[in-house]
């Protein structure tokens, strides 16, 4: 069987800004948080450049079965 | 009490070119397949191994008629087999369905295993991009794991299931209205934590979303059929058992989305298999059935909490729905216990974490995350990828008809581990990882060890050149004056238990066949 890390147990935690929802332990965002956020940001910034305008019209796709 | 839940996904990949205009997507799809197969051997001289077609029948329907186009299909002839399939030593099968690579998983027992051995599939196909590229200069190809192109098509993430053949032939034959009191609300309403997210729907809809839960829901028509490509059904009728019919039968799904998230992909398969077992069991008495499932697709992936109508009379959310199977299985585990599903504590576990975290989780009107305890976004992709949309929205404006969220919906399930944004997300510590790196990479090579998909990727493994043809179900040698067919007519069986110890000490298939034989006529 594969490797497994378990669910933590079901625990209700602070409620936190949806900027940093998916960060472990961000009620209150670190600087190499912050810094990590930005760094995606230009990621997706980068992933939008290289897709450019055309890329919603030529991802047309055949289906199958 | 229920037979063991052999399960496995076929995969069906968007296909992305650039840089040559000449190859049309089936060519490019042949090509990334055979420069994978001749860079990684598996196209040495002397090895041919065709895809054995022989067992197929897509217009046979479980309910007993032939339907559709026709009683027969075209079979490829050899070299075109060859040039579409690549049966791997893995257990898995690699091949160009219509214009898509698709990636079928070999036969697994546990959700944790098939969920690993679809992302060795992600892995080999990243492999063949990245030698797709150096065979010609200047192209890029980009593959896509999802389900919509946003432009009205529409391909699949499919599940398949052993079922006990009796059960099967109860439930889904003789009397589907049990199916329709169990297996299809149980089906209509996980998409709640097993939905990978979309932008926008595919109708005009009067109360539609601008984001919804799933990519497959606007694309369901009918509750039972044996379509895939149009009139497609909640429960798929093909009547292809790929096993002993007569122990034996395949439960085969077309209502899932292709998940990128781990702690989905586990939680799909496993409580899928939960519910089979619940069924096998007589287990689930009431009825759930639902005023109008197709409707009730569409409405919980566009509104989520919203209530839906049950035939009865009553109105229950989706969430509420599954918290009556949940607590059918817990009850199940206290009674019986699931022995046959592999780590069955923790899908329990994770079945209440995941329905406790949708219960407490807060959207606003405008689909802005406002509370999320349990961190239901690290594990569900289509919360994830509404996560990351709201940060584009935030910069970008708060409208949901940019044209960009679209290209971030389908780039979020580009498998390049460059380019590819939930790899990235992954590798930023953004996703609760279920499946281990190790395993995935394990189950690139090698087959899962329960299953008879043991034996067909060890032959292929070991003996290549005296391999003709496999498929799910047969490993064909060919031995000079005679050909040899081994027959796999229970999944169960070739599993590593049974057969590492022939296949250390048989130095050629000759050899192993005829040990194999002398044990079966000692017996």
């Amino acid at each position: 069987m594969a490797e497994q890390r378990f669910a933590p147990k079901p625990k209700k935690k602070d409620k936190k800004k949806e900027e940093t929802a998916p960060l472990q332990g961000a009620s209150a965002i670190s600087e190499e948080k912050k810094r990590k956020l930005q760094e995606l940001d230009q990621f997706i910034d980068g992933v939008l450049e290289q897709a450019g305008e055309e890329f919603l019209h030529e991802f047309k796709q055949i289906e199958g079965e | 009490m229920g037979i063991p839940k052999v399960v496995g996904i076929e995969q069906e990949y968007a296909l992305n070119v650039r840089g040559i205009a000449e190859l049309s997507p089936f060519q490019a799809s042949c090509f990334l397949i055979n420069s994978f197969a001749d860079k990684t051997g598996l196209r040495a001289p002397g090895v041919r191994i065709l895809w054995d077609y022989g067992h197929e029948t897509p217009f046979r329907d479980i309910r007993g008629k032939l339907f559709s186009k026709g009683a027969s299909q075209e079979m490829p002839g050899e070299e075109e087999n060859l040039r579409i399939n690549l049966p791997l030593p893995n257990g898995a099968r690699l091949y160009t369905d219509h214009a898509h690579p698709e990636y079928s998983t070999p036969e697994c027992l546990s959700a944790m295993d098939v969920v690993a051995c679809d992302k060795a599939g992600e892995q080999i196909l990243s492999q063949a991009i990245g030698i797709g590229r150096q065979t010609l200069p200047g192209s890029d190809f980009s593959l896509f794991k999802n389900n919509m192109d946003h432009q009205g098509h529409s391909y699949g993430s499919h599940e398949n299931y052993l079922m006990d053949a009796r059960a099967h032939q109860d439930y889904l034959v003789k009397d589907p209205h049990k199916a329709q009191c169990t297996l299809i609300p149980f089906l209509i309403t996980r998409q709640i934590f097993a939905g990978a997210g979309k932008v926008g729907g595919e109708h005009s809809r009067v109360d539609g979303s601008p984001y919804q839960v799933s990519q497959r829901a606007d694309f369901m028509e009918t509750v039972f059929g044996l379509e895939t490509m149009y009139a497609r059904p909640i429960v798929n009728t093909r009547g292809e058992h790929h096993a002993d019919e007569k122990r034996f039968r395949r439960v085969h799904l077309i209502i899932g989305d292709a998940n990128m998230c781990d702690f989905a992909a586990v939680l799909k398969i496993g409580t899928t298999q939960m519910c089979l077992q619940l069924m096998e069991d007589d287990f689930l008495h009431e009825d759930l059935s639902l005023m109008d499932p197709v409707s009730a697709v569409k409405q919980i992936s566009h509104h989520l909490f919203r209530a839906i109508a049950l035939t009865d009379g009553r109105e229950l959310s989706a969430i509420d729905i599954q918290r009556k199977f949940l607590e059918k299985a817990l009850e199940y585990q206290r009674v019986n216990g699931f022995s046959h599903i592999p780590a069955a504590a923790w899908i329990l576990e994770s079945w209440e974490y995941a329905l406790q975290g949708l219960e407490a989780l807060k959207l606003t009107a405008d689909l802005r995350i406002e509370e999320d305890p349990l961190e239901m976004t690290r594990r569900l992709d289509w919360l994830l990828k509404l996560w990351l949309l709201n940060r584009y929205r935030n910069d970008n404006g708060d409208g949901w008809d940019l044209p960009n969220l679209r290209v971030l919906d389908l780039q979020y399930h580009n498998i390049s581990q460059d380019q590819g944004i939930f790899a990235r997300l992954r590798r930023e510590g953004l996703v609760e990882g279920i499946v281990g790196e190790q395993q995935i990479s394990r189950f690139e090579k090698e087959a899962p060890p329960d299953t008879r998909a043991h034996f067909r990727g060890k032959c292929i493994e070991k003996y290549p050149q005296e391999v003709y043809l496999v498929n799910w179900e047969v490993v064909g040698f060919d031995h000079g004056e005679v050909n040899r067919l081994v027959p796999l007519l229970n999944p169960l069986d070739g599993n590593s238990r049974q057969m590492q110890d022939l296949f250390d000490n048989c130095s050629d298939s000759k050899e192993l066949i005829n040990t194999i034989q002398a044990s079966a006529d000692k017996d």
